[in-house]
């Protein structure tokens, strides 16, 4: 399944319900056996095969030090943020959820599912997510 | 050909030897290897290579420790190696934990014939273990991956090029613990046989990985990164277009003149 951006995460971030400077944005994990809906799933309610695992915490982590960048070379908007790190994680993920949390699951927007393309296990060492050097997700033409 | 992507939990140190020049950074744990005699670059399995210069007796070093020492315990070294020549006499040392006479404790060498040699020492010198991948399996200008491992509950150890079967001999004597410096490309405190070509994405594992985990650092000869070992998702794209909007003008304009008409004729009928 390809990374993909939830519609309603599209809406949010141009009516501005998604401020993902302000708001609390949250990076989740899913195994194989979550199946996205870019249609249907709007909420993070509607997440199932989250992750479980040490240190792993249901809901994820949230992204720090995120940054913004137009870039005119490729012409778009560009979100970025420090890779997310599970430090001595024991756990096999497949894919991240990049969501607004709101600390309530039934209100929590579905932003982004970033496909790993497989499987990626370890057991006692860090888990981390590199980001692209571009960033997490970019607005372009 | 399986495989399987190896936990890390055994890895001691993984240099992808990108850097153009200077300080070779272990991209896993603290081995960083100092430059000798400016080792310089080219492009080999995953980005830059080391270029080895034998002429210039370069070579890549680190102090000892206790991450780089093995004594009596499974370890096990890959590396991708593109020989600029093969040796005419003595040797050409790929991977070499050893000072002089007396304090030798691990060594991978390319011989004369062409051939990679695993070799153990006990006691720093005295009785040693050589295996050998036979003559001619290293060539001058052609890329190989090379495995080389110490099992110690077999008591063994083996080599094995581009990710086939492994060569294997018994080993009588287990690997010194001396104090001696670390090297890739050369040996001895004072640079000694060097070796003459490129080297990319080496690695050191206190333990031993399966066959697949083997082929899956092999990867059907284009080998691994190290950023291999985590998710490195490409940027998400959502597109953003204008939607084209419907232009009134011809409306408006007919309505207006519809309007204007309109008057026109009430006014008439009124004056009329």
């Amino acid at each position: 399944m390809a990374s993909l951006i939830y519609n309603i995460g599209k809406k949010e971030i141009l009516s501005g319900e998604i401020d993902l400077t302000n708001d609390t944005i949250k990076c989740a994990m899913v195994t194989s056996s979550y199946t996205p809906n870019k249609d249907t799933h709007e909420h993070f309610d509607d997440i199932d095969n989250e992750v479980v695992g040490s240190p792993y915490v249901a809901g994820g982590s949230e992204l720090a030090n995120k940054a913004f960048n137009a870039d005119n070379t490729n012409d778009r908007g560009e979100f970025d943020a420090d890779d997310v790190t599970w430090a001595v994680a024991t756990l096999t993920a497949r894919a991240a959820i990049i969501y607004k949390d709101t600390g309530t699951p039934a209100t929590s927007t579905l932003i982004a599912y970033v496909d790993f393309g497989d499987d990626y296990s370890t057991t006692g060492e860090d888990f981390t997510i590199e980001w692209d050097s571009e960033g997490v997700l970019y607005l372009g033409e | 050909m399986a495989e399987v992507r190896p936990g890390k939990t055994n890895l001691e140190a993984w240099w992808e030897l990108n850097e153009e020049s200077g300080t070779r950074v272990d991209a896993h744990g603290s081995n960083d290897l100092a430059d000798n005699n400016t080792v310089l670059y080219d492009t080999l399995v995953k980005g830059n290579a080391a270029d080895f210069e034998k002429g210039n007796s370069e070579s890549l070093s680190i102090a000892d420790n206790a991450s780089l020492s093995v004594a009596d315990v499974d370890f096990m070294f890959t590396t991708w190696l593109k020989p600029e020549s093969i040796p005419g006499a003595d040797q050409d040392m790929i991977i070499a934990k050893g000072g002089g006479v007396g304090t030798r404790e691990y060594q991978a060498y390319i011989t004369t014939t062409g051939s990679l040699a695993w070799v153990i020492y006990s006691s720093g010198e005295a009785g040693n273990t050589v295996v050998n991948s036979g003559a001619g399996t290293i060539i001058a200008g052609t890329k190989v991956f090379v495995v080389i491992k110490y099992d110690a509950g077999a008591s063994e150890l083996s080599v094995s090029l581009d990710a086939g079967s492994f060569t294997t001999a018994g080993s009588a004597v287990t690997p010194y613990d001396g104090s001696s410096i670390f090297r890739l490309g050369g040996r001895y405190a004072a640079i000694d046989s060097p070796y003459d070509g490129l080297m990319d994405e080496t690695n050191f594992w206190k333990g031993i990985l399966t066959q697949d985990e083997i082929n899956w650092l092999y990867n059907s000869g284009d080998g691994r990164a190290y950023s291999d070992f985590h998710p490195t998702p490409s940027i998400i794209a959502g597109v953003i277009a204008v939607i084209d909007p419907e232009i009134g003008t011809y409306d408006t304009r007919f309505k207006m003149r519809a309007r204007k008409r309109d008057t026109a004729l009430t006014a008439r009928v009124r004056n009329e």
